[in-house]
């Protein structure tokens, strides 16, 4: 009688010991980032003068979002010429992937949910001005900023702070609503 | 086999309908000059044999009601009822003061449960000095609706950590997440406790039992309690042959939830008496929260959770398994949605959400979606009056998605509908524990756990903040208790062993890289009771247990976007050690309780995410970063909880806890440790009908003072004001044959506007206004 109680509980142990060793080891196969999900790890402006006689390409850096490594800014760096009017194009990448991905087509896609917007500097003054030349689809349509015209005065020195906003259903032309996607910071020199 | 049928089929069952201290007018009261008295209500007047069998002594008396056994020495009696042609019922009972004990005899066709009486609450293998709380049907019943982490509240020095008004969690003495165990009917949760805006995954409606074991004492549950234990613990299922169970609706009027849970039980008779099924249900279904001055976008939930249990008491043996599902969605605050510094900053100025809203059902991006799955099974044994043997195995399968209001960049609509965090964690647990009964009082515990456990990503992002893991954790323990004339010691030892391994991906190669750490410690509890008289007791209890670092302190490395921070983890970071010191003394007479607990839970290698002054520059703009660092912090503070009857249908009382957690290494305050607390209130009460349940009115109010104790450059804003609450409460039962418990209460009846300092969300809006909840109970059965 007694021994029998014994197997019962040693019965009773083994599927709990069974179960324990058997269990499968997923976590050892670490999935890579998804392909189509793009980071963004790039922010570029390209200016071309309207006498296309100058072009002008600046490049803020940062391969490894996740991380204390600081970006790279070395040539997040404009130098324009004074008194001159710029087409200005502005690209989102994600060096990532090789080639580079251009986010640019999603964010054209879904206009109507985002807004780059551009601030310069109080050091810049009137010196250097961003209008922005394309729309979204709302009516009255809205502006979107991938491209721009930029209009430069006078010699001065300062930054243009460039920020892609997420508004999902709240895009209504101001800054208040969405969420911030990039916010960088380029050096402008106006040069006479 | 025929033993066991032949108590199933004829027996008398008593049930303890109450145990109440007998007055003594010593002071002093010898410790063999002790009385017993039993009370027993039967409806018929057959003579009971009530026997009486101690360490030295054998008393015997016959009498259909009553026997009192006078001039006992302190220490465990077994007593024992008998009726003709009735298997006899016995119990045990641990006597260090008069007592008086009730019971309520049925006679009927079921099985013979056998149970043990204490003088005091139950006994957890050598808790009994550990200070504590516990929230009984009652008060749980009348919080129905609230989450989990709110219900706790009730106890004394256990507050909540929120993230808006849908995610609440514990926290005891100033601890919570990880440093914090919730052992639901027997099984650690093993969900994502790491995280702030991780709220456990129970549902309330099956907690019929609620008990909260402050400070780092509890061997019997693993190592990692630091903080606390908080054990739930379902209703039981009646050993009576039949049917019956419960329906229970709720509608509370902020959120505009309703809510509704049912339960079945079925307890076989004949062949098949000691079985016994139950299943259960419950869903809960929410709206947009509204605050004083407007509604916050995107707060709704849904719930729907299941579970079911099959039992088996024989004699000797008490089987379990048991199944449960708890699937929840819940809506994130959209106001609370900040991308970066400038978007908080920003968010910190305004005093209204910058996306207000109505009402609505409706749950958009920014959601999360949890499933949390439990398989249990539970084999007790008990080889004699002395020994027994319990072995519990738990699986749990933890599956949590977060939705970020953002979209992915992507054209891929399998993305565009991805989580942006999935993980999947997977846990078994396996509990052994041996306990027996020696002679002189004393009861040996000696136990072992086995835990091992598995994290798979898949999200589209945060995957650099927790990594694929697996661990293994093995731990033993050995406790003792001993009661002696007025005295009570318990001491118990523990030792844990950890191993974990973490999988992480090298992006360059895109190969996977493993790291493993080991850790390895002792816990040990020692305390002591005393009761000086019949009233007033006091206890003691030093204890010191340890924490391993957990997986997102060791590797998380990234922006963490519901806190607007970047964290930097540390893989050299070690175990936390607390040695935790508590005193209680409880004075407790007819008509007035009164406790005052002390404690001072001083921890080394104390883990938590210094501020660092200098920015970490992203792509979305610069955050404030935060590294994890090692500290020695110090938590003390003193709870007090009283009760008075000022004449016989008025209650007063009230409770206060007061804390403070310092951090010994930079001679400074710890963040978000909870502000000092009071509560008093007035109840009005009736006679209790047959089941117990008691007609009541009160009205409480509750005052939280302003925390001042923080440190230095580690908050975006000073921490909110303080502010005062008055909620209202009342419940009654109606009908005598089949009688319904009716609720009603209101919370925040003067719809003030406030924050709170642990609410993370308190940078964005304000608390929740007034709510009206009705609740109703309709028990039944066939």
């Amino acid at each position: 009688m007694k021994t029998f109680k014994k197997s019962h509980i040693v019965l009773s142990i083994l599927p709990l010991i069974i179960s324990a060793s058997a269990c499968k080891k997923e976590e050892q196969i670490v999935d890579p980032p998804l392909p189509e999900n793009e980071l963004i790890t790039t922010i570029s402006l390209r200016l071309i003068s309207i006498d296309n006689a100058d072009t002008l390409n600046a490049t803020w850096r940062d391969l490894t979002p996740n991380d204390t490594n600081p970006p790279d800014t070395s040539l997040a760096i404009l130098n324009v010429k004074d008194s001159t009017l710029y087409r200005a194009e502005v690209f989102f990448l994600d060096e990532t992937k090789s080639p580079a991905e251009d986010i640019r087509a999603e964010v054209q896609e879904r206009s109507n949910y985002h807004r780059i917007f551009y601030f310069p500097s109080i050091s810049l003054g009137t010196n250097f001005n961003v209008n922005i030349t394309d729309f979204d689809t709302n009516s009255p349509p809205l502006a979107l900023g991938l491209t721009s015209n930029i209009q430069t005065v006078q010699s001065s020195n300062g930054v243009l702070r460039v920020v892609l906003k997420h508004q999902p259903n709240g895009k209504d032309g101001s800054f208040e609503p969405g969420t911030i996607d990039a916010d960088v910071n380029f050096r402008v020199v106006v040069n006479p | 086999m025929n033993r066991n049928q032949s108590v199933c089929l004829r027996t008398i069952s008593l049930f303890v309908l109450a145990i109440q201290l007998l007055f003594s007018h010593q002071l002093e009261a010898q410790s063999c000059d002790l009385t017993l008295n039993v009370r027993i209500k039967q409806n018929g007047k057959s003579d009971l044999a009530i026997s009486l069998l101690g360490p030295e002594v054998k008393r015997n008396a016959s009498h259909p009601q009553f026997a009192s056994f006078g001039k006992l020495c302190s220490g465990t009696y077994k007593l024992i009822v008998q009726a003709i042609n009735y298997e006899s019922f016995d119990t045990t009972i641990v006597l260090n003061s008069n007592l008086e004990i009730s019971l309520l005899m049925n006679e009927s066709v079921h099985q013979l449960h056998e149970f043990e009486v204490h003088d005091d609450h139950i006994d957890r293998t050598g808790n009994s000095t550990i200070s504590s709380s516990s929230l009984n049907n009652a008060q749980l019943q009348a919080s129905a609706g609230k989450p989990l982490g709110e219900i706790l509240k009730e106890a004394s020095g256990v507050s909540t950590l929120q993230s808006g008004p849908t995610i609440s969690k514990p926290i005891i003495h100033g601890l919570h997440s990880n440093r914090v165990l919730i052992i639901q009917n027997g099984i650690r949760l093993e969900g994502q406790q790491w995280g702030t805006e991780h709220a456990p995954e129970i549902d309330p409606f099956t907690v019929a039992r609620a008990e909260v074991l402050k400070g780092a004492a509890s061997l019997r549950y693993g190592s990692d309690a630091i903080g606390g234990v908080v054990l739930l613990e379902p209703s039981e299922i009646s050993s009576e042959h039949g049917t019956r169970g419960m329906v229970r609706l709720a509608g509370i009027s902020n959120g505009r939830m309703g809510l509704s849970s049912a339960r079945l039980d079925h307890s076989f008779g004949g062949k098949l008496c000691g079985m016994g099924i139950r299943i259960q249900g419950t869903l809960k279904d929410a709206g947009n929260i509204q605050t004083p001055n407007y509604y916050l976008k995107n707060t709704g939930m849904r719930e729907q959770n299941f579970s079911s249990t099959w039992m088996l008491n024989r004699k000797r043996l008490a089987l379990e398994v048991s199944g449960s599902v708890f699937n929840s969605k819940i809506g994130i605050f959209t106001g609370s949605h900040v991308g970066s510094l400038s978007e908080l900053q920003q968010a910190l100025v305004s005093t209204e959400p910058k996306d207000s809203a109505g009402f609505s059902r409706q749950i958009e991006r920014g959601f999360q979606q949890i499933k949390h799955e439990m398989l249990k099974a539970r084999f007790c044994y008990h080889f004699n009056d002395e020994d027994q043997v319990e072995i519990i195995y738990g699986l749990q399968r933890n599956h949590r998605k977060e939705y970020d209001s953002d979209i992915p960049f992507s054209s891929d609509p399998s993305i565009l509908n991805a989580p942006q965090a999935d993980f999947l964690i997977s846990t078994h647990t396996a509990d052994l524990v041996y306990s027996r009964q020696l002679k002189n009082q004393v009861q040996l515990s000696v136990g072992s756990s086995l835990i091992t456990q598995g994290n798979v990503f898949k999200g589209l992002e945060y995957r650099a903040l927790i990594p694929n893991y697996r661990n293994y954790g093995v731990g033993s323990f050995a406790a003792l208790t001993h009661t002696w004339k007025k005295w009570k010691f318990e001491t118990g030892i523990r030792y844990d062993y950890r191993w974990l391994t973490c999988y992480r991906l090298n992006y360059s190669t895109l190969k996977t890289f493993a790291t493993s750490q080991t850790y390895q410690n002792w816990s040990y509890s020692a305390g002591l009771s005393y009761r000086v008289s019949e009233q007033w007791s006091i206890t003691a209890n030093l204890g010191s247990a340890w924490r391993a670092p957990n997986v997102n302190e060791l590797y998380g490395n990234g922006v963490h976007q519901s806190a607007a921070s970047f964290e930097i983890g540390d893989s050299t970071l070690k175990s936390e050690r607390a040695l935790n010191f508590s005193v209680s003394n409880v004075w407790e007479s007819e008509r007035f309780r009164f406790e005052i607990g002390i404690y001072r839970n001083a921890i080394d290698n104390f883990i938590y995410l210094k501020p660092l002054l200098k920015p970490v520059l992203t792509i979305s703009g610069a955050y404030p970063s935060f590294a994890q660092e090692q500290v020695n912090a110090l938590f003390s503070g003193i709870d007090a909880d009283y009760r008075f009857t000022l004449f016989k249908g008025l209650k007063i009382g009230g409770k206060m806890s007061l804390i403070n957690g310092y951090n010994q290494t930079t001679q400074e305050y710890i963040v978000f440790t909870p502000a000092n607390r009071a509560e008093i209130y007035t109840q009005l009460e009736g006679n209790s009908n047959e089941r117990g349940v008691k007609p009541y009115l009160k009205i409480s109010f509750m005052a939280v003072a302003k925390q001042n104790h923080v440190p230095l450059n580690s908050d975006y804003i000073m921490p909110p004001n303080a502010y005062c609450l008055f909620n209202f409460d009342a419940g009654f039962s109606i009908g005598k044959k089949h009688p319904v418990d009716l609720g009603f209460s209101i919370f925040n009846i003067l719809n003030t506007s406030y924050r709170d300092y642990l609410n993370r969300f308190r940078y964005f809006s304000d608390e929740q206004g007034r709510s009206i909840a009705i609740r109703i109970n309709v028990p039944f059965n066939f």
